[in-house]
């Protein structure tokens, strides 16, 4: 089978020539009856862009199924249970990512499961591969074995240290000649096209009208340039406010933009923060009292009474499940607590890709999205090699489409790489 | 394709069961012994929802579910092409069926092929479970992947089996209480598919048809007789309504639909006469059916498709006389049929060992086969004899609760004999504690061959007992088989140096004169004693027509009859292990002996 690889820097339209080679080799060879077209990407937010992209395909009307491949490994051992404990995976959980992963590589090595996964899905599609461990690369070049595969990576965009050198882009190399697409299309402004390409060849990228580093040692200061851009800029516009972590800095910055006016009069302007759903799990686990072991209906009053329909509509539907099929009316405290987390984990895969307005995020967050008008937050916390740092910026800046401001905390920071 | 096996948990009197099946396997067994489940849970597994009855409660081992208490049938299906998934692919592929690999000498599933022997198989399974919020209960068929402990219920939801493949298995199931009036008919779902499946839609005579209801060349409203009252209808409407229709009467609603549905068969006999297929004898009507189903089986066949037929008792359905015959066409038709019987003669029709002997002792059901392998040239005459020759008596002996292994033939054919007539004879029945006629199934021992018979049947029969007789050879057996490492349920032996004919002896003695006086046609010339007639009868052995003279001397003597009741009765109630009788007593090694 073939592997068809697409890498670039951030906007050259990787998804762009997936989508072209996927539809042209479509044209020539188009699904049975039943088929379908698998798509992998790493977050929920990339899964359901991908799906619209794919979407858009006339000659698929549609027969895809967009997943994450976390999911889709997990449905592969799900189903080859018995098969992956002869391979010496046995009791694995679907919470247990890097198990599942690993079992699903070895799964996919064996000829029946790959042929098994191509009779449904003789393509698979995988976006964003740089971010692929070892074992998530080992199930998809298990598939490779069945599956044409149609892949885009982009090795300066991965921002996990661990992944270096990078497994999938070195395989890559190995089973095809990927195509390297240059020419950027996300965004036509030069000022931007300039920085990014100096931050990704650790050069200083320069600040001008369109593309500007300003020193904001504090958080006021930072607040204050928030809300006089967004006041110029934000209009009518999609705005992220992005940063490579989420600390005091970013926060207080927040906070004081929507809490105050600048001296022209700029905001007050409040800004919501895209905030990751383990982390609302655990501020919402935070605000209710469970006892270690309680029973159905006092689990349930406090659920409805803590405020959050769908958590608590979720719980205790299992809640009743379970009650109704196992006659089980006491549960455990973390019973409840891997529901509420599973809940809010629903949520992720389920909510829309809005976005439309201003938003804030971590660079992570911001992966594989575009903005008209970036605000890029840069603590003085930031850690990491100043490679890391490169990338962190690169992928923050590449975001924007029309104007990226970056904030810098210290000041000693600004004469540092990414800056330098 | 074809279904290797089945596993059956908690489903009406099964607690838990496994059965392997061949291409075409006949079932039988005691009434209650899971025939009927067997079948119901095939269906639950492999037939279309309409085919599926609603479960209750009863449904459930117990009768009483508890939330978590699940029905759970898994079904292996097998002989895919080639063994090769990729060949099967609408079976085989994400969420269908994940590749398994069936040793069919175990009935096991493996995730790995480890031996080329082993071939493909898929798993299907049904769970349901009762809510007793609802009342009602919830089923679920799926793939099933592996035996880990996951509930369908509680747990993640498996992948479900659509009903594509399961109309592509194409199940069929006739059951022991069907009703066949109106077979052939659009309003019958086996008609309608039949038709479809053969590609046979009589379009253009329905469409002609309901054109002819529509326009009539004689309207039942233009009648004379009823003409002018239509006409009074007619005025006073228009007299109501500006512009009102016209009534007219026609046959059925005029679209095809109910042309199709009004459709009734008739059967022309030779005299011309054609009668509705409603007011023809059962078996006639019942026979249609049947016919029906072998069309359809022709169909599918002929297109390539499977097609999977349970049968349940033919011999409801048919008169002996067409029983073989449509029985072997529909397996010749079928990939794979299922047949439960209660007749032996139905039983005996099929190979040996495609007989499922089924056993169902405290709730766990289990299935041998009547003979384990085909047997070998080299297999010993007798043994020949016993599955071949005698095996309509072997089986019917095999269908009651217990089996009895005389030392010899006579034994046999003497027991059966002397019974039959005795079993005509009103009220004597209620004469014994247990009736052996009902309760005891006698085999046709070959060849004195009463060790070797007792192993064979230990294997089909839970309550398997030994008939021997008193002399030394017959001690010898005893003593043999109550050493064996599987020794019979019972052991029982006549007195001291005597045999069945003395037995005889002995029930003639219950009034000697009046019955001796009936046998003067036995043998050359008249006996004038009891002892007479025992010596006869053991000079000549297996003189079938001197025994049964014999049988109807003592059936029509009542004080013969009498012992003849009292010894039967004796020898069940040995045979059950039950110590109410005083005429056969247990000796110190066990070995009950009849006490005359």
């Amino acid at each position: 089978m073939t592997v068809r690889a697409f890498t670039g820097g951030a906007g050259c339209g990787k998804t762009h020539m997936l989508m072209d080679s996927l539809s042209a080799y479509l044209d020539a060879e188009p699904l049975h009856t039943g088929q379908k077209v698998l798509a992998l990407t790493f977050m929920h937010g990339s899964r359901r862009r991908l799906e619209e992209r794919l979407g858009m395909l006339q000659n698929l009307r549609g027969k895809t199924e967009c997943t994450t491949i976390d999911s889709f490994a997990w449905r592969l051992v799900r189903r080859w249970r018995s098969l992956a404990a002869a391979l010496g995976f046995a009791n694995i959980g679907p919470t247990e990512y890097e198990r599942v992963c690993e079992a699903a590589g070895a799964l996919a090595q064996v000829k029946e499961v790959h042929n098994w996964v191509a009779a449904t899905f003789p393509i698979l599609v995988v976006d964003e591969a740089q971010d692929m461990t070892v074992n998530r690369l080992s199930m998809v070049a298990g598939l490779a074995n069945k599956l044409e595969i149609f892949i885009a990576a982009d090795e300066f965009q991965c921002l996990s240290e661990e992944l270096r050198p990078n497994p999938a882009c070195a395989w890559l190399t190995q089973v095809c000649a990927p195509e390297e697409l240059t020419q950027p299309r996300r965004t036509n402004v030069d000022e931007l096209l300039n920085a990014a390409r100096a931050i990704r060849a650790g050069e200083a990228p320069k600040s001008a009208k369109f593309f500007m580093v300003a020193q904001t040692s504090t958080a006021p200061l930072a607040g204050a340039w928030i809300n006089s851009n967004l006041n110029w800029y934000g209009g009518g516009k999609r705005v992220a406010i992005i940063t490579p972590t989420h600390g005091t800095f970013s926060r207080a910055a927040l906070a004081w933009a929507a809490a105050n006016k600048t001296k022209k009069g700029a905001g007050p302007y409040n800004v919501a923060w895209e905030q990751s759903e383990a982390k609302a799990a655990t501020e919402y686990l935070a605000t209710i009292q469970l006892a270690d072991q309680a029973d159905g209906i006092s689990i349930a009053a406090i659920l409805a009474a803590a405020g959050d329909a769908r958590t608590a509509r979720d719980v205790i539907e299992w809640l009743e499940t379970q009650r109704r099929t196992r006659a089980k009316v006491q549960f455990t405290r973390d019973e409840v607590v891997k529901l509420v987390e599973h809940s809010f984990s629903q949520r992720r895969q389920s909510r829309r890709s809005d976005v439309r307005g201003w938003k804030g995020m971590t660079v992570h967050g911001a992966k594989n999205r575009e903005f008209d008008n970036v605000i890029v937050l840069w603590p003085a916390a930031v850690g990491g090699s100043d490679d890391q740092k490169r990338r962190l910026l690169y992928n923050a800046v590449t975001r924007a489409k029309e104007r990226c401001i970056v904030l810098v905390q210290a000041a000693a920071h600004m004469s540092r790489p990414p800056f330098t | 394709m074809r279904i290797a096996n089945l596993k059956i948990e908690n489903f009406r009197g099964v607690r838990t069961g496994f059965v392997q099946f061949g291409k075409h396997p006949v079932l039988v067994g005691d009434n209650n012994t899971g025939k009927t489940t067997l079948i119901e849970a095939l269906t639950l597994v492999l037939g279309r929802d309409r085919l599926v009855r609603e479960l209750t409660e009863h449904d459930f081992f117990g009768s009483n579910p508890q939330p978590a208490d699940r029905i759970k049938v898994v079904a292996a299906v097998t002989d895919f092409p080639e063994d090769d998934p990729e060949q099967s692919s609408q079976w085989f592929r994400d969420e269908r069926a994940v590749v398994k690999w069936l040793d069919e000498s175990t009935g096991q599933v493996h995730p790995v092929r480890n031996n080329p022997a082993w071939k493909l198989c898929c798993q299907l399974g049904v769970q349901a479970r009762f809510d007793h919020d609802s009342l009602a209960v919830e089923t679920v068929r799926y793939f099933h992947d592996h035996d880990d402990p996951i509930d369908p219920f509680a747990d993640e939801a498996p992948a479900p089996v659509p009903g594509k493949l399961i109309q592509e298995l194409s199940f069929y199931l006739v059951r022991a209480s069907r009703t066949w009036d109106k077979v052939f008919s659009w309003g019958n779902e086996l008609f309608k598919r039949t038709v479809l499946a053969a590609a046979a839609q009589p379009s253009g005579a329905l469409l002609a048809e309901r054109d002819r209801l529509r326009a009539p060349a004689q309207p039942i409203d233009a009648d004379p007789g009823i003409q002018p009252l239509i006409a009074n209808l007619n005025s006073e409407l228009a007299r109501s309504f500006p512009n009102a229709p016209k009534v007219q009467l026609r046959l059925t609603g005029t679209d095809s639909r109910s042309v199709m549905e009004a459709v009734s068969a008739h059967f022309a006999g030779n005299d011309g006469f054609s009668i509705p297929a409603g007011r023809q004898g059962s078996g006639l009507v019942s026979m249609q059916g049947l016919l029906l189903l072998l069309e359809l089986g022709r169909a599918r066949a002929a297109s390539g498709g499977e097609f999977l037929m349970a049968l349940e008792e033919p011999e409801v359905h048919l008169p002996p006389s067409a029983q073989q015959r449509l029985v072997q066409r529909v397996q010749a038709l079928s990939t794979q049929t299922f047949v439960t019987t209660h007749s032996p003669l139905v039983a005996s029709m099929a190979d040996p060992t495609a007989v499922l002997i089924l056993k169902k002792h405290d709730g766990v059901l289990s299935a041998e086969p009547f003979l384990d392998t085909p047997l070998p040239a080299a297999a010993p005459n007798w043994k020949r004899k016993f599955f071949q020759h005698s095996r309509v008596d072997v089986l019917s002996a095999l269908m009651q609760p217990a089996l009895l292994v005389p030392e010899g033939r006579a034994d046999f054919q003497l027991l059966r004999c002397i019974l039959r007539p005795l079993m005509m004879t009103e009220g004597w029945i209620d004469t014994m504690p247990r009736p052996f006629g009902i309760e005891v199934g006698v085999v046709p021992t070959e060849d004195a061959n009463v060790i070797e018979t007792h192993r064979l049947m230990q294997r089909l029969h839970r309550r398997v007992c030994c008939l021997v007789d008193g002399d030394a050879a017959g001690l010898d057996y005893a003593d043999q088989l109550r050493q064996d490492a599987a020794p019979p349920s019972a052991i029982i032996r006549w007195n001291n140096g005597a045999m069945i004919e003395d037995a005889i002896g002995w029930i003639l003695n219950g009034d000697e004169p009046t019955v001796v006086g009936k046998l003067v046609e036995m043998g050359p010339q008249p006996p004038a004693s009891t002892a007479a007639v025992v010596a006869y009868l053991k000079a000549k052995k297996m003189d079938i027509i001197a025994y049964e003279s014999l049988a109807e001397a003592i059936a029509t003597t009542p004080g013969c009859r009498v012992r003849a009741a009292d010894l039967l009765s004796g020898l069940a109630c040995a045979c059950a292990g039950d110590v109410t009788t005083q005429r056969f007593v247990r000796d110190a090694n066990g070995v009950w002996v009849f006490q005359p």
